[in-house]
């Protein structure tokens, strides 16, 4: 028993050493919440928020519930306690023509899922604050008209 | 009592069977990386080539090749042919600088009002094979979606800086019809150093030949939502930013594969000799081996649209770029690359770039001379 106690700390303190050392990135807490339009969740929505100081800006998709999750950097879950201001877009796309007949010049359509204007911060009037501890109900219920 | 053996116990067997799973478990990933590493020098190499090929040039006429134009090509029964004019792309226009005279001028003859068929569609020698284009780390042969569709591959791109860079000035039916051929023909300047109709001398380069990139690596994607592959954003370059190109990447594939595009005609990496920013430009936007992105909204081919081209490779951390001095450099994913939230600057604009040092290093003329690779 006691050798295993003493096996377990030393994976624990070798592991510590392992990884890259994040400590010149600040501090990031868990910032969810979900994407409704009309009360509908929405699917692969693209939420990026745009911070109003700094540079620490995040950004996150949501899943078939509607649910989203922001991450400020590659290598750290999480996002940056602070005030944003936030974007919101979808792609639809569709494909026609082409194909395998090289002298069929395609098309493709591609129009925004949601609102146009929630797709830019200068127009989306969507704001966020972070607080500094985790967060699971940012929510955005956007609407049609 | 004594028997005379002959060969060996099982436990003997299974010792030998076992230490020679171990040293092959020990050099398999040695071999493996030893083999990356002589395909990563192969890339380098032919990255090399390429860039001395471009400073040849310039040597010969004072500039550098544009990254999109052509010899006029008009093709069809009537002048009024909707043919993608204009459309050779800086490969091309080096093929003489890289000792493959026969191919530049077998394609120059092609594609000219009753010399032949365009130079794209259906004609062999647009599908050939350029050793010097192909980094031997990209495994992709032939296109993931429309495999009829693959032409000359390629591995490499040419920098157009960090501005969301298009092949087009107006929508298609203003500008490639033969009534917008003078519109076809207008220069599109980019930050970077390529565009098209644009030949940029190198006295442009302001922000010094060593701390610019002239053409870096574009990874060939080698299957179906993979690396390399473009996905669309719907906005404008006024709207778009770096962060919602990177909100549809998990880090190994789309969010949605039906957000890649075309998959009804050739993917990046599969028309090496073309000039579209699609296929040929490589942007200083979002960091070596991110998602690439077009921006657009509407109806039309989507070859044309601004985009962030995104440099990409199948090396481990990184990509290799080629510098306007003709040095090749290992440029790490983790390079800084600024606010990733910020609208990029228009090609023609002026002023730092927002996207740290990786964005400078695109840039020729961005007043950031102090901006190196390492």
């Amino acid at each position: 028993m006691k050798r295993m106690i003493l096996g377990l700390a030393l994976l624990v303190m070798t592991a510590a050493g392992c990884g890259p050392d994040l400590s010149h990135l600040p501090k990031t807490v868990t910032a969810e919440g979900t994407v409704t339009l009309d009360g509908k969740p929405i699917e692969n929505a693209t939420v990026v928020a745009i911070a109003d100081q700094g540079e620490y800006s995040a950004r996150g998709v949501t899943d078939a519930t509607g649910k989203y999750s922001l991450q400020a950097f590659e290598e750290k879950k999480g996002a940056v306690p602070g005030s944003y201001r936030v974007q919101v877009n979808k792609t639809v796309l569709t494909e026609s023509g082409g194909g395998e007949d090289e002298n069929s010049i395609g098309s493709v359509n591609v129009q925004y899922g949601l609102p146009k204007k929630y797709a830019a911060v200068s127009t989306s009037g969507l704001t966020l604050v972070i607080p500094d501890q985790d967060k699971s109900d940012l929510n955005f219920e956007l609407k049609s008209n | 009592m004594k028997r005379n053996r002959v060969g060996f116990t099982l436990v003997e067997l299974l010792v030998v069977i076992a230490i020679i799973g171990i040293l092959v478990g020990l050099l398999l990933p040695a071999v493996q990386a030893a083999r990356e590493a002589a395909r990563r020098m192969q890339c380098s190499n032919n990255l090399k080539q390429l860039g001395l090929a471009a400073l040849n040039y310039e040597s010969a006429y004072q500039r550098f090749p544009a990254l999109q134009s052509g010899t006029g090509h008009i093709w069809g029964g009537s002048d009024t042919s909707n043919t993608q004019r204009g459309s050779m792309g800086t490969s091309y226009f080096l093929l003489p600088f890289i000792e493959q005279n026969a191919l530049y001028n077998q394609l120059g003859q092609l594609g000219n009002r009753n010399q032949g068929i365009e130079p794209w569609n259906g004609n062999q020698l647009y599908r050939s094979r350029l050793s010097f284009l192909e980094c031997p780390s990209d495994a992709g042969e032939s296109d993931p979606y429309q495999a009829n569709r693959t032409r000359t591959l390629t591995s490499y791109a040419f920098c157009t800086g960090d501005n969301y860079a298009a092949s087009e000035l107006f929508s298609p039916s203003e500008e490639r019809g033969n009534a917008g051929l003078s519109r076809q023909k207008l220069p599109i300047r980019h930050r970077g150093i390529w565009g098209r109709y644009a030949y940029a001398k190198i006295g442009e380069i302001v922000d010094g030949t060593s701390n610019t990139i002239t053409i870096a690596e574009r990874q060939r994607p080698s299957g179906q939502n993979t690396r390399g592959l473009a996905a669309a954003v719907a906005g404008n370059v006024a709207t778009a930013t770096p962060l919602d190109c990177r909100a549809l990447w998990t880090g190994q594939q789309y969010v949605d594969p039906n957000l890649v595009t075309p998959r009804n005609d050739t993917s990046p990496g599969y028309r090496g000799l073309a000039g579209n920013t699609f296929f040929a430009a490589v942007s200083t936007i979002l960091p070596p081996n991110s998602p690439t992105c077009i921006i657009m909204e509407g109806s039309a081919s989507p070859h044309w649209f601004p985009g962030m081209w995104t440099a990409g490779s199948e090396h481990v951390g990184g990509v290799q770029a080629c510098m306007a001095d003709g040095s090749v450099h290992f440029i790490s994913s983790n390079i800084d690359a600024g606010n990733q939230a910020a609208i990029a600057p228009l090609g023609s604009g002026g002023g730092r770039s927002p996207y740290g040092v990786w964005g400078a290093l695109g840039t020729k003329a961005a007043g950031e001379a102090g901006a190196q690779v390492e």
